[in-house]
């Protein structure tokens, strides 16, 4: 087995509403077959006094400036995404990649962990609900109360 | 008003996200759950970089909230414009890193073998 510098670091993208508390356990198991871990904290789970006005780009910029931070440092990268965290990790790990990366490390493979691997223009509502796309969140604010919410 | 963090709250977190997951794991994963406003899933990407870097996909058979026909559907959509995308299977939830944690890091790590 190679040794912990040679492998990818692995960087995990959480899903909405989730924190790097609920893959603690994942994080090990991979610390144990030898993978170094950066599971981030996104600042769309934030409270309301700490929330950035828009909590999409700066969701983005952290997982961009994650990456970079390793592949800076000369490490290859996995970006291992969950969930809702398949739609900010598809746009952040653009140009990270190893043809076009200037860095001496660079992203060698996208992991979509039951993610939303999806198209440009495509929004988690644009897929529709049924069977296959369940209704799995609800609206709790009466001052929003009438837009579909499909998460 | 869209940027109330507790905007969007997930429904039944127990039944969509934790089906598979043990009692006392579950009780944890729902207090550490976080908000989220519902201007951040109103969202889409304008570029997608499975398009330039190596694809994987990690199943998640018995998933409610991104169905396994849901993901399948997702799958077919990126192998339709001509991407490749590895693909690996667990008979897990939407959470197989609580529920089956090594099996999920043996996945990750099978992905990786051949980057």
């Amino acid at each position: 087995m190679s040794n912990a510098a040679t492998k990818p670091v692995i960087v995990i993208v959480p899903g909405a509403w989730h924190v790097p508390a609920h893959y603690a356990y994942l994080a090990l198991k991979l610390n144990s077959i030898g993978y170094t871990v950066d599971c981030l904290e996104l600042s769309s789970t934030n409270d309301e006094k700490d929330l950035p006005e828009n909590t999409w780009i700066e969701d983005i910029n952290i997982i961009r400036n994650a990456i970079t931070s390793h592949t800076e440092a000369g490490r290859d990268v996995a970006v291992v995404m969950h969930s809702f965290g398949g739609m900010t990790g598809s746009e952040a790990a653009c140009g990270l990649g190893k043809k076009e990366s200037e860095t001496s490390g660079a992203v060698v493979k996208l992991i979509y962990m039951t993610a939303f691997m999806i198209q440009e223009g495509q929004t988690r509502a644009s897929l529709g609900v049924g069977d296959d796309w369940p209704e799995i969140a609800e609206l709790d604010d009466p001052k929003v109360r009438g837009i579909p919410s499909r998460l | 008003m869209l940027q109330n963090p507790k905007a969007l709250i997930p429904l039944d977190p127990k039944h969509f996200f934790y089906h598979d997951v043990p009692e006392q794991k579950t009780q944890r994963a729902l207090d550490n759950l976080g908000g989220c406003p519902l201007s951040h899933v109103m969202n889409t990407p304008t570029k997608v970089a499975w398009r330039e870097i190596p694809t994987a996909y990690l199943i998640c058979e018995d998933d409610r909230a991104l169905t396994f026909n849901g993901q399948k559907q997702l799958i077919d959509a990126v192998k339709a414009q001509g991407v490749e995308v590895e693909v690996a299977s667990l008979k897990a939830s939407h959470s197989p890193f609580l529920s089956m944690p090594g099996e999920t890091a043996k996945a990750i790590h099978g992905f990786l073998e051949k980057a």
